[in-house]
């Protein structure tokens, strides 16, 4: 986490916030007032006594053209807008509000309706660098094929763990298996027949011996005794002796061809083993391939993985015969450690091409990517599995919207994101792995309060480049006849977006008299939703109760003057006897 | 003709794995020989051969041995010999007994100096009537004559088992291959005892002759199983018995162990087991 929870009395500390320096102004200045906290409504039955400075024209809201939108904060909307329609690079908002205002809810409408005219944002994902553990390769997939990439990477390992094994048990493979060592060892050992015959023809025997073999004076079929031998005629034995010194080289020439046959034969059994894999391999990626024949990353990477698995085919062999669809699935393909490295880690998953550009808000999760020090196999193969991604990524390509009132920037997260924002890229933090940078092309839209973003400006002094948009929400408006008519329209607004009774003319002027005393201390009228829509959904429910059609002034004051009484301490009553 | 090995404590035969100092033990023909003493309750005899020629061929002044992969000659030390062999022949005899701990099958030593054929005739007459011998060489071309001769000259072996350099595995369906009615019985039972210790089917190929002598041969075999499903029967007439014909339905079959008759119509005498061996994934228990 980049934020933690403030302690209640430092954010609620006036001071605090009345000293925000002149240096953190918006490059779009707003109404710079001092926000009351309004949300707990006013206190004092008698202060409620507004209404009739109040001349409204209409006879219930329903008659009224009703506002939709973020009342009284349009150059809140401008500001952002500014921001979520620049091309510029590293363009940032931070919207500072206190809470009841329906910043949250406004700011986030605004990112997806804006987020709905784009087109998805490209997918991220993880994959092995086969040239370079150490460094996972990032790639950027059009959206929606990143999962598709990994989905279908499991299901081709899935197949080939049953077929390969079932591929190397064919008859058709061993014999061809058959086929090459007995053609290999055909050659030596019918040189070796050749010459024991020649030897033969001569009285000489071919022995078998520890290491190798030997050539000895025979007769009938037997080597004859060395005492026998020496009886011989000294021209007999001399020309033995020379037949076996003429026979010895021929017998290594024909000795040193089976080592060369031994490899040859290694290298036939190897390339008919290569290419027995490669023929089941292409099988099990045909569909994949052909999916993702578009995308040229994907493609690349595909082939530098089954480039691999043929040379790595020994991994599908479990010790037995496998026949086809007996396989393990992918959820054990998954979990199987051997075949991490193959695996396709989804950091950002925007599903199809028309779901819109993303909208991420944070909500506890990790800012940045992370990686656990040591990953979980063990091993550097397949690390890039181990890569988290965080909010970052998440909203790359749209949209982040972070609601940080109430907290105070600590550890390195902060730090990390406004690194990772300024440079437009992210770079995971591990002491192993250098994946390699994810650009961000992304939008960020912060919402503070005062005392949170000046401890965010305290915490990062650059700060304000990097959220150049900084805009501050209106406390409160004019009072004047018009915008009371405004107002008018705004409840109609929240009553018709909540499905409530209409309000009549007075009971309007009953909630525009509360707002007033709620801006007393700056006058005109508070512009805090939160409490109006506390009044307006007790008010409907009294309404509803009493079967009335409309609210109406008499049910407003009535939960004026239930608030009063739940604000009043009881005082017991005591009896004295 | 009987196809059996008596039992370790019957004191009256076992299975002899005849090897020699200087040579590898095939793995097959290891694996072979446990398979069936562990099938048959024998006990397993690890025979090392040391060939009295090499003494001789050692004493030779000018006689030289060329190595494997083309060194240099060298002179063989004749004081040298008999150490290295006997070091060699404590080698095979650890491999044997480190394998057979395994399966406890009993294990009996021997080693002798002597030809093949006179060291596997003296333990097997020193065993008793019911042995079986395993080649731990894998045939080759010299086999054949070699087996011809062992048979002709040893008594007390019911059956010689060799393997191809390519075999592959003992589990599998066990086949016996019948040529001659009178082999049915024995070979069906050996093939019964091979099959029973791993759960394995058994199959009866009644091999050669026209369709008449098979239909005649079929019903023959049937009666002796008495209405047990415990063999499936195939029949192999003449039009495609070939060697290679046979070879590739054991194959499909996913066979292990074929018993064979050496020098009948699939084995003929002069030629046959070299090439059979070859196209065969495992061991062959060659019969009289």
């Amino acid at each position: 986490m980049f934020f933690r929870r403030a302690k209640k009395d430092q954010a609620e500390n006036p001071e605090v916030a009345a000293a925000l320096p002149a240096e953190v102004a918006p490059d779009i200045i707003p109404d710079i007032i001092d926000v009351p906290d309004e949300t707990q409504g006013t206190s004092g039955e008698a202060s409620r006594d507004c209404s009739t400075s109040v001349s409204l024209d209409f006879s219930t809201t329903s008659d009224l053209d009703a506002y939709d939108g973020w009342f009284g904060q349009e150059h809140v909307i401008a500001a952002i807008q500014s921001v979520l329609e620049s091309d510029a690079p590293g363009l940032h908002a931070c919207v500072v509000s206190p809470p009841g205002f329906g910043a949250r809810a406004a700011i986030l409408k605004m990112l997806h309706a804006h987020a709905q005219s784009r087109s998805a944002a490209d997918d991220w994902v993880y994959v092995h660098n086969f040239e370079d553990a150490r460094r996972p390769l990032a790639l950027q997939l059009p959206a929606g094929q990143g999962r598709h990439l990994a989905d279908g990477m499991l299901e081709a390992l899935s197949e080939l763990s049953a077929t390969v094994p079932a591929a190397f048990a064919t008859g058709e493979f061993n014999a061809r298996c058959r086929q090459v060592a007995d053609e290999h060892r055909a050659g030596s050992e019918a040189a070796l027949a050749d010459l024991q015959h020649k030897a033969a023809e001569q009285n000489i025997a071919l022995l078998r011996t520890p290491n190798g073999y030997g050539l000895a004076p025979m007769h009938d079929g037997k080597v004859v005794k060395p005492g026998v031998f020496a009886q011989l005629p000294h021209a007999m034995r001399s020309d033995i002796e020379a037949r076996i010194a003429a026979l010895q080289p021929q017998l290594a020439d024909v000795l040193i061809q089976p080592a060369q046959s031994i490899r040859e034969q290694h290298a036939a059994l190897l390339a008919l083993r290569s290419a027995t894999a490669q023929r089941v391999v292409d099988a099990a990626f045909e569909w994949l391939e052909q999916d993702l024949a578009g995308v040229p990353r994907a493609a690349a990477f595909l082939g530098r993985a089954k480039a691999s698995l043929v040379r790595n085919c020994d991994i599908f062999h479990s010790g037995g015969a496998v026949s086809p669809g007996a396989g393990p699935g992918p959820v054990h393909i998954a979990g199987d450690p051997k075949f991490r490295r193959y695996l396709v880690n989804v950091i950002a998953n925007n599903g199809a091409p028309q779901s819109g550009a993303p909208v991420h808000e944070l909500k506890g999760c990790q800012l940045c990517m992370s990686a656990p020090a040591t990953n979980a196999s063990g091993v550097i193969d397949g690390a890039h599995m181990d890569l988290v991604p965080g909010a970052l990524q998440i909203a790359n390509g749209g949209y982040l919207f972070a609601d940080v009132r109430g907290l105070q920037p600590a550890g390195d997260g902060w730090l990390a994101m406004t690194d990772a924002l300024t440079a437009g890229a992210e770079i995971a933090r591990h002491p192993a792995l250098q994946p390699s940078p994810v650009p961000l092309n992304i939008k960020t839209v912060v919402l503070a309060d005062d005392v949170t973003y000046r401890r965010m400006c305290d915490a990062d002094p650059e700060l304000s480049s990097l959220f150049r948009v900084t805009v501050r929400c209106a406390g409160r408006m004019d009072r004047s006849a018009d915008n009371e008519m405004e107002f008018a329209r705004w409840i109609a607004g929240l009553v018709a977006q909540n499905s409530q009774l209409p309000l009549t003319a007075a009971a309007v002027a009953a909630l525009i008299g509360d707002s007033a005393l709620r801006a007393e201390k700056s006058g005109g009228l508070s512009l805090a939703q939160e409490p109006l829509i506390q009044v307006l959904d007790e008010a409907h429910r009294g309404a509803m109760l009493a079967e009335d059609k409309v609210i109406d002034a008499g049910h407003v004051q009535h939960v004026f003057a239930q608030r009063q009484a739940r604000l009043t301490p009881r005082v017991p009553a005591v009896t004295l006897i | 003709m009987i196809a059996h090995v008596a039992e370790a404590d019957e004191n009256s035969g076992r299975v002899v794995l005849q090897m020699t100092a200087h040579c590898d033990v095939a793995p097959m023909a290891l694996a072979a020989a446990l398979r069936i003493a562990r099938s048959f309750s024998a006990g397993l005899e690890s025979l090392v051969a040391e060939d009295p020629e090499l003494f001789d061929f050692a004493q030779f002044d000018f006689a030289r041995e060329v190595t494997i992969g083309g060194g240099l000659p060298q002179k063989i030390q004749s004081g040298e010999l008999e150490p290295l062999l006997q070091r060699l022949a404590v080698l095979r005899h650890g491999e044997v007994v480190a394998a057979a701990r395994d399966v406890a099958v009993p294990v009996h030593c021997r080693t002798v100096r002597g030809d093949q054929a006179a060291a596997i005739a003296a333990a097997c007459s020193e065993n008793g009537p019911w042995n079986i011998a395993v080649l731990a060489e894998p045939v080759t071309a010299q086999t054949e004559s070699h087996l011809a001769g062992l048979f002709s000259t040893i008594a007390d072996v019911t059956g010689f088992v060799a393997a191809g350099r390519g075999a592959r595995h003992t589990d599998g369906p066990v086949v016996a291959i019948v040529e001659q009615l009178a082999h049915a019985e024995p070979m069906l039972r050996a093939a019964e005892r091979l099959a029973a210790g791993m759960g394995e089917d058994v199959h009866l190929i009644l091999f050669g002759g026209n369709a008449d002598d098979l239909a005649w041969m079929e019903g023959q075999v049937r009666l002796l199983l008495d209405g047990r499903d415990s063999a499936e029967l195939i029949l192999s007439p003449d039009t495609c018995a070939s060697p290679e014909a046979l070879a590739s339905v054991l194959q499909d079959l996913g066979v292990g162990f074929a018993i064979a008759q050496l020098g009948g119509a699939l084995l003929p005498a002069g030629g046959g087991l070299a090439s059979f061996a070859k196209l065969h994934d495992g061991p062959l228990f060659l019969v009289r």
